[in-house]
């Protein structure tokens, strides 16, 4: 059934076996592995579901969005590798969806949307960030670290939405909206599990 | 001989990977791999 984890054991044995890394270094190579492929699934998803959405770059904004505010972020994890692609491939469908819907919407409400999600993350990330991660614990140099990141990214993408209306790419705004909202719904359900 | 390039090839993937995920709270994906015990007492 888990078969990233299947895979990074394989993978790693072979190390092992060809006596290129060292046996009790094993661990960190299965982890390593893991994220590798669970990385490539991930960007999969992402580019299968701009491909059959006709949206190919509001996907890839996405998935910038995602990706940079989600690592110094957190927020929800699955149990299982399984549940995870398929939670992530109905995250990148409800993107898809919910962006195409809101890009529809006049500028007035495009602005509101936006600045509410802003606001919304902006809290989320003023209250919580870094939220960490029973398998992944943090020091406090590191939660401090990450807490600054977290706010740097969150600044950079404000830019850019600023950017992205001066130059008029407003269908956009709508993507962009929606992925901070999935970052915040994330970080919520996290922290009220 | 060139399966054994191939792994190393691998195994350097693999490091480069553990290693960047250092400088991260969290994995993008829905999933947290289990961060080894050594690695993090390290």
């Amino acid at each position: 059934m888990e078969i990233v984890k299947n895979m990074s054991e394989y993978l790693t044995d072979q190390l092992c076996k060809e006596h290129i890394i060292l046996k009790e270094n094993k661990e960190l190579y299965e982890y390593g592995f893991q994220i590798t492929i669970a990385n490539i699934v991930n960007a999969i998803i992402v580019v299968s579901v701009g491909i059959l959405g006709a949206a190919p770059v509001s996907m890839l904004l996405f998935y910038f969005i995602f990706v940079s505010l989600r690592f110094f972020c957190g927020g929800y994890h699955a149990k299982t590798y399984s549940k995870c692609f398929l939670l992530f491939g109905l995250t990148c469908t409800v993107e898809l969806f919910a962006g195409r819907w809101l890009s529809n919407m006049n500028i007035q409400i495009l602005a509101g949307t936006l600045l509410f999600a802003f606001a919304g993350l902006g809290f989320c990330i003023y209250k919580w960030a870094p939220i960490e991660h029973e398998n992944k614990v943090l020091s406090s140099s590191e939660r401090k670290q990450f807490r600054r990141c977290s706010q740097a990214v969150y600044i950079f993408w404000v830019l850019m939405a600023v950017i992205l209306i001066l130059i008029k790419q407003i269908h956009y705004i709508g993507y962009f909206s929606a992925a901070l909202s999935l970052v915040t719904i994330f970080m919520i359900i996290e922290k009220r599990r | 001989m060139k399966n054994k390039r191939w792994l190393k090839l691998l195994a350097k993937i693999s490091e480069n990977a553990a290693k960047r995920a250092d400088g991260r709270a969290s994995e993008f994906g829905i999933y947290q791999p289990q961060k080894p015990k050594r690695h993090q007492e390290q």
